[in-house]
């Protein structure tokens, strides 16, 4: 009796070792991604260049989409990457700064979502060298998501839904953070933001871009002692900003926030933050790395006469600005129907990157 | 035969587990020595013939300024080589450096003739063509990549193609910027310096030279310039700012020095 036991035990032992390794082998687990096609590039833009080692394809998308939108990522899965950076805001949060699950305030505005690729720092303290580095970075932050890596995968592993959507994507059955991340990365390469007025304007597209827009361009491209308003020195390339570490002379002390030094620990880096694209900026109030302005209108004024001159570190690309602009009330509106230009509409209400458990 | 069948059932549970992990990720392969170059060019900040610093209030140029140097950058194209016999060798090379970050090696790793050289020829900026085309077509490693440089100025077209910046004591004693961006197609400076250290290439054969870059020539040879006097921006962008940037441009002949 005992012997015949053994033998019906080896049996389902051996049937759950097989099926235990190979229950991902159903019909719904399929191994064939199909590839990306980005949108046509056009003359004066960026080409595409995803990392070779992660190709974009439609199952990597889908995957990495549905974890933006998902709270399973937070420690009590209450708290999705989307609910700090809406679509609506071009994927940047409108609260000063973000609220954790456990309440806990940031110090920091989070920043816009888009044109990522081509980002050679992420972080308003440039922290994470690659957008890899950057999506663990939010879950492990107690302010922020306050979980950990390991919990996630194995929520993520538990999960019959992702471990499909892993195994479709890219043939693995075990989630890894490495997959996570990668997943994580491809949704967020799609996110291109290239369709503004400005941009219909800028490839000669029949466009609603003003005369106001137009005077507010040719300031933005001048220099102040032509009497122009010298933003073109941070923000004159075609995403509208170098995404360099810079001191824009916020501050007469770095005392509260060291910003990139932070990452550097070098003290000539005190007071620098990321110069931030300025496409969509009308949809991505409030302003600079701590949202102290709440609109276009507070951060002209700033640049026309609030540059601390003696800011430490101040970037020398500053030049003139901090003797002071002399900007009319109709240049500064000049300036802001430019900044509007910038609103990329099929970008904020693009389907493919709204939530997909809607 | 108790302790046979725990044997078993412990080896069993162990081969499931071992083999239901058998996806871990490879290790990531160690990276690859670094290939050596034909021909390395190293250039060094100098200011007095002694390495700059950076983010340092201490320079004193023959204008009588007191300097803090923050920023070196330059785009450069059009190299050549020049052999002991005054032949000339095209080098299909481009270079962005930023000397306050260290990026200051220009690496050669094309088929050069074989002989001896003297010397070399280099472009500060690009040819017309160049200048003026997509600059996004660049790859996001390239050089000439805006965003690599960050020395495009966007809708304006072209490129900066030499940018030197800091700070220096102005006649309140206080801090002030000085911002010079030296760009446009009348600025596109060509260069040449030479060596009676002879270096022989081709042939499997490699060489590595340093390029001094000396700061404090930029101020002075063959005209003294005055930050205080003369001005401390230029953008080569007005009537004004070219009367400044004129000289430095000249300056920049004695500017650079093989060894």
């Amino acid at each position: 009796m005992v012997g015949k036991s053994n033998t019906i035990g080896f049996i389902v032992l051996l049937f759950i070792s097989i099926y235990g390794c190979q229950r991902d082998n159903s019909a719904d687990y399929v191994f064939a991604p199909t590839p990306y096609q980005f949108p046509e590039r056009k003359n004066g833009y960026p080409i595409y260049e995803p990392n070779t080692d992660n190709p974009l394809t439609e199952e990597g998308i889908a995957l990495g989409r549905y974890l933006f939108y998902d709270p399973i990522l937070s420690g009590d899965s209450t708290q999705r990457c989307a609910d700090c950076h809406k679509q609506e805001n071009a994927f940047a949060d409108p609260k000063r700064f973000s609220i954790g699950i456990s309440g806990a305030q940031g110090r920091r505005n989070g920043m816009a979502l888009f044109n990522l690729m081509w980002h050679p720092e992420f972080f308003w303290d440039g922290r994470a060298s690659t957008l890899r580095e950057q999506v663990v970075v939010p879950i492990e932050d107690p302010k922020e998501m306050n979980s950990s890596m390991s919990e996630v995968l194995k929520k993520l592993n538990r999960s019959t839904f992702y471990r499909r959507l892993f195994y479709n994507a890219f043939g693995k059955h075990i989630i890894t953070q490495d997959l996570y991340a990668k997943a994580m990365e491809q949704f967020l390469f799609t996110l291109i933001s290239f369709n503004s007025e400005y941009d219909k304007f800028f490839r000669g597209e029949p466009t609603s871009f003003s005369e106001a827009a137009f005077r507010g361009l040719t300031l933005f491209n001048k220099e102040p002692q032509l009497g122009g308003a010298d933003c073109f020195h941070c923000h004159g390339n075609i995403h509208l900003g170098s995404f360099k570490m810079v001191n824009n002379g916020l501050d007469e002390t770095h005392n509260s926030d060291l910003g990139y030094a932070e990452t550097t620990g070098k003290d000539y880096d005190q007071g620098k933050f990321k110069v931030v694209s300025l496409r969509n900026i009308a949809l991505t109030a409030p302003y600079m790395h701590d949202g102290r302005f709440a609109t276009l209108e507070e951060v002209i004024d700033f640049y026309a006469q609030g540059v601390h001159a003696n800011s430490p570190n101040i970037d020398p690309q500053m030049d003139q600005i901090p003797k002071g602009l002399n900007l009319t009330t109709q240049q500064k509106s000049d300036l802001i129907e430019f900044l509007k230009s910038f609103t990329d509409s099929e970008f904020v209400n693009n389907p493919n990157f709204s939530n997909p458990f809607d | 035969m108790k302790l046979i069948r725990i044997s078993f059932f412990i080896t069993l549970i162990a081969f499931i587990i071992s083999g239901c992990d058998k996806e871990k990720e490879p290790k990531k392969n160690e990276p690859l020595p670094e290939k050596t170059p034909a021909l390395r060019l190293t250039f060094n900040p100098k200011f007095n013939g002694r390495d700059l610093e950076f983010n340092k209030m201490k320079y004193i140029t023959t204008g009588g300024d007191t300097l803090n140097v923050q920023r070196v950058q330059m785009i450069l194209s059009n190299f050549e080589l020049i052999k002991t016999n005054g032949e000339t060798v095209k080098l299909d090379t481009f270079a962005y450096l930023n000397l306050a970050e260290n990026r200051n090696q220009v690496n050669i790793d094309q088929e050069i003739p074989e002989g001896e050289y003297k010397g070399i020829r280099f472009m500060v900026g690009l040819d017309s063509a160049i200048n003026h085309g997509d600059p996004m077509r660049w790859g996001k490693n390239h050089p000439l990549n805006p965003i690599v440089n960050n020395m495009h100025w966007g809708w304006q077209g072209g490129y900066i193609f030499w940018v030197c910046e800091g700070y220096f004591m102005n006649n309140g004693n206080s801090n002030e910027i000085f911002s010079f961006h030296m760009a446009t197609l009348k600025y596109l400076k060509n260069i040449e310096i030479q060596t009676s250290n002879t270096f022989s290439l081709g042939n499997n054969k490699k060489a590595a030279r340093d390029i001094d870059v000396n700061i404090d020539k930029y101020f002075s040879i063959p005209a003294t310039y005055s930050l205080k006097l003369n001005g401390a921006v230029s953008h080569s962008s007005s009537p004004d700012e070219d009367l400044r940037m004129d000289v430095l441009y000249g300056n920049m002949d004695n500017t650079f020095e093989l060894k």
